[in-house]
């Protein structure tokens, strides 16, 4: 079992369901994919480098010697944020985990939580592009002491992606 | 733990400390100034500004005019200085300027604070920026945290327990 989080914090209860889906997702026999969770990190760190070269140019030479560098980096650096702002907003649109079943059907899951409610809201989608939304309040998962059941949360979600199953052959 | 989960977390730290670097660079090079925001230290200037006083600056003036007030910096010292332009001579022909300045608060100009015996400032190379704008005494909050070791103290302990407390 992990950590006790406070379960008024919606920063915690998110980190820390976000962080037990793939290991639910793992017990539903789904492989995760990282493609998207990759490409987000390797934009990511990449303007972590560049702006850590304009701070290692910034330390080491005087400003003037090195404008033309620094206009570059800078330059790079607006626009890989951009590039990233973009990839999380409309690529990764709040997907949190891609699994991929043995038979090669995917589920894509979205999370989020609205300002103040604590309700886990969780959008599941599929290969063939049935879609479910739920919301879970977070006190059928949590106990007072504030550690994440992971049993309960697991049949939960076990009860969801059977309903999505069954939704497609309607 | 999951190396990516790690990853990501470390990556939303970079985030923090690397947007305020990149844009303090980016004004940087906006306004041509490698310090584009100052804090007053002095008095020198008083009444026009106070101790405490933050200034924003703009360095893509190609000269600086009588009654500017201008920073500059002295060679071998780090510490930039707010006075104003009192005369100032150019040459059309290339594009220098030589400038005398003069704290309003002070009794004589600057001569005897400028480098290797100099008796004027290079517009090009020792001017910082001319103030275009400032915001009276917030930035006095900076002059008290390191003029005072207790303000030191008590400011580093803020920021580590604010880091203890969030968790985002």
């Amino acid at each position: 079992m992990s950590k006790p989080i406070n379960s008024y914090s919606i920063p915690e209860l998110r980190q820390t369901l976000d962080e037990s889906l793939p290991v639910v997702f793992a017990k539903l026999n789904y492989k995760q994919s990282f493609g998207l969770i990759d490409g987000k990190l390797s934009i990511g760190y990449l303007i972590a480098v560049v702006a850590a070269a304009s701070f290692f140019l910034d330390k080491k030479f005087a400003y003037k010697e090195v404008v033309g560098y620094q206009t570059l980096l800078v330059g790079a650096y607006t626009i890989l944020s951009i590039a990233f702002w973009y990839y999380t907003k409309y690529v990764e649109k709040g997907i949190k985990y891609i699994g991929i079943k043995k038979d090669g059907n995917r589920l894509y899951v979205k999370t989020d939580f609205e300002d103040g409610r604590p309700e886990y809201q969780v959008e599941l989608k599929n290969g063939k592009g049935v879609e479910l939304k739920i919301a879970l309040p977070v006190n059928e998962v949590f106990n007072e002491a504030g550690y994440l059941q992971n049993n309960l949360f697991y049949q939960w979600v076990e009860k969801q992606v059977k309903n999505l199953e069954t939704k497609k052959t309607q | 733990m999951n190396l990516r989960f790690e990853l990501t977390r470390f990556l939303n730290l970079c985030f923090v400390l690397s947007s305020a670097f990149m844009f303090w660079k980016g004004l940087s090079l906006a306004t041509n100034s490698h310090s584009p925001i100052v804090v007053v230290l002095s008095g020198s200037m008083e009444p026009a500004f106070q101790r405490g006083d933050v200034l924003f600056l703009w360095n893509r003036n190609q000269r600086s005019r009588v009654g500017d007030v201008v920073i500059y910096e002295v060679e071998g010292k780090s510490i930039p200085i707010v006075h104003r332009v009192m005369r100032e001579h150019h040459s059309e022909k290339n594009n220098k300027q030589l400038l005398l300045t003069k704290g309003d608060n002070n009794a004589g100009n600057d001569i005897p604070l400028y480098a290797n015996k100099n008796i004027y400032l290079n517009k090009q190379s020792d001017i910082v920026g001319t103030v275009k704008g400032y915001i009276p005494q917030i930035g006095y909050i900076t002059i008290w945290i390191s003029e005072n070791k207790y303000a030191k103290f008590a400011m580093m302990g803020l920021l580590g327990l604010s880091s203890l407390m969030s968790n985002e």
